[in-house]
């Protein structure tokens, strides 16, 4: 079985019982909270994609290791294509999902995997690429959702993982054991491994040579005995569990972007999962590797499908109470276009200028100048995007009471008639809570920060620019000679 | 030689109740490790992490045996062990020679 379908993963997910912590209670059945439901929903529209006829080709690749059919989340970008793809599966789901791809950083991290497990393998005659790609038949051949862990907790960001008080504030190696080893530590900010079957981990960013115990790659099963997860937990949340029906919430089915703080207490990972220990000179290749691939994915494309979406809504919001041709209107709006479409520029010509990296090894990763680019235009445009959202789809986006106070006999008739315009109020409210969701929601500050800060992409910017030669170029066409 | 499973990277692990064979769950390599870890470290099974399942358990080489508290009627303990398994990934297959034991019995 290569593809699950989306009724597949609900009934091996039924039987997932991972240790998930949120809003003071211990959750017994994923699908029994409404707040972790609606991540689970999420991955499970995500398999539904790979069913649909009409996204084959964005959403199932070839396995490198058997020359199956596999869901493209599992799939180790081969060629151009594949990158495309990759981006375009960034796209289509979040316009499916108005929200995270929840196997989307997995993805990214066993990409990563692919290639720096293969340069370990040469040049330290390690077994680490051997025990990666049998680790990945199996997730493909088992259709997993693989979520990925990247940041770790750091603590105080002055000084190094071993100095820390509490060293667990960075994932570490507690013990090296025949079978395997035990780690413990934290990972922040993690989406959506609560209702997947694996997780891949990373490291969080480079390390020294005396910070072996911080070296660690490995995917560890969700359910795992130690692991914990304790949830994100918000007004959003709290909305969704008191709320009578979810058709009144934002984003009904899928719900805001639900992250936890996983927990390492003493977990056992076998051998056969560590892809990387105590090297750590590569661990800043695996994490620029992920990262390489995750700024043209998740800021290029991933976010590019919330704006379709977002100005979808603010287009209906305009004309919904006849301002859409006003030329203010259409130029903000086209304003929200322009941020969009020049991130997912950058995200396609990332994937078209992407090359082996490294040679040799198969593995093909985007262009890393232009997914940065992807990345930081989107980290600044997306805030004019829900700016703009947030002017035009007006105060209501913010101040309109409950869609459901519509139908009480006494303040319903009032509502109507206060809101009631070029459109009904109820289409009027339903667009203002859509809107909500993004402008007044958790998404500005996820863009943001997700794939990395925006200083981070402008320290590669400046890695990567070659100044010398521009200046070269300009000193030519001016006559000046150089010095 | 290796065997088809070794070169696939998976284990069969064979699951008897009370002395009784009652299926065979293939995993990755590491995955009868991590289920025994689980027994004996832990003492607790992967997915019933605030019970307190396991009783007694003792690993021989690849065989497992343990004892789960309270009395449970074999198809009970089936159920048990088939939900802890696949909560480290590991699922019901019908071919394969196992190399792995895990033997489980309830409290008399």
């Amino acid at each position: 079985m290569a593809l699950k379908t989306a009724q597949e993963y609900l009934d091996t997910i039924k039987k997932m019982k991972p240790r998930v912590y949120i809003g003071g209670k211990w959750v017994t059945n994923l699908l029994d909270n409404p707040v972790t439901r609606s991540m689970v929903m999420a991955n499970s529209a995500i398999y539904g994609l790979a069913e649909d006829p009409a996204h084959k080709e964005v959403m199932v690749g070839t396995s490198h290791l058997t020359g199956e059919p596999v869901n493209r989340n599992l799939n180790v970008a081969r060629n151009i294509h594949d990158l495309d793809m990759r981006q375009e599966m960034a796209l289509l789901t979040s316009q499916t999902v108005g929200t995270c791809n929840y196997r989307c950083v997995g993805c990214d991290a066993l990409n990563s995997l692919a290639s720096t497990t293969w340069e370990m393998d040469q040049a330290l005659g390690t077994k680490y690429n051997e025990r990666f790609n049998k680790w990945l038949a199996y997730a493909q051949a088992n259709d997993l959702a693989v979520s990925g862990a990247i940041t770790d907790a750091k603590g105080d960001r002055k000084k190094r993982p071993s100095q820390q008080d509490d060293i667990d504030t960075f994932v570490h190696l507690v013990e090296k054991r025949d079978d395997g080893i035990v780690v413990r530590g934290i990972k922040v900010s993690q989406s959506g491994a609560i209702g997947s079957h694996e997780t891949l981990v990373l490291p969080g960013g480079s390390l020294k040579e005396g910070e072996e115990k911080f070296a660690l790659a490995f995917a560890v099963q969700n359910s795992a005995p130690g692991l914990s997860y304790i949830c994100q937990y918000n007004a959003y949340s709290a909305e969704r569990e008191a709320c009578e029906s979810e058709d009144e919430l934002g984003n009904p089915l899928y719900g805001q972007r639900e992250t936890s703080t996983m927990y390492f207490d003493n977990v056992f990972i076998p051998w056969e999962r560590v892809f990387l220990c105590g090297e750590t000179k590569y661990c800043g290749k695996m994490v620029t590797r992920f990262a390489k691939a995750h700024r043209m994915n998740c800021g290029g494309a991933c976010k590019v499908g919330f704006a379709d979406l977002i100005i979808g809504g603010t287009m209906m919001a305009a004309e919904y109470i006849g301002v859409e041709k006003i030329p203010h209107i259409q130029e903000k709006i086209i304003d929200m276009v322009r941020y969009s479409e020049t991130s997912h520029a950058c995200a396609i010509a990332a994937a078209m200028r992407g090359r082996e990296e490294p040679k040799g090894s198969g593995v093909f990763l985007p262009d890393d100048l232009f997914g940065n680019a992807a990345k930081l235009n989107i980290a600044h445009g997306f805030w004019e995007i829900i700016k703009n959202a947030g002017d035009i789809g007006g105060g209501l986006v913010v101040t309109a009471p409950r869609l459901k106070d519509l139908d009480d006999p006494e303040v319903g008739p009032v509502l109507k008639k206060a809101f009631g315009a070029v459109a009904t109020a109820d289409k009027r409210m339903k667009v203002a809570k859509f809107l909500q969701h993004w402008a007044a929601g958790l998404h500005g500050v996820g863009t943001w920060h997700g794939a990395g800060a925006p200083q981070g992409q402008r320290f590669m910017f400046t890695l990567l620019t070659d100044f010398e030669a521009k200046k070269k170029l300009a000193k030519k066409l001016m006559g000046m000679k150089d010095e | 030689m290796a065997s088809k499973s070794n070169e696939r990277g998976v284990e069969v692990i064979a699951v008897s109740i009370d002395g009784k064979a009652c299926g065979n769950y293939e995993g990755l390599a590491g995955t009868f490790a991590g289920f025994a870890d689980s027994c004996i470290r832990h003492k607790t099974l992967p997915g019933y992490y605030r019970t307190g399942l396991t009783a007694e358990a003792e690993l021989k080489g690849r065989r497992l045996q343990f004892v789960l508290f309270g009395k449970r009627t074999p198809v009970e303990l089936m159920e048990i062990i088939d939900i802890a398994l696949l909560n480290i990934v590991a699922f019901p297959c019908a071919e394969g020679e196992a190399e792995c034991f895990i033997e489980v019995k309830s409290e008399q």
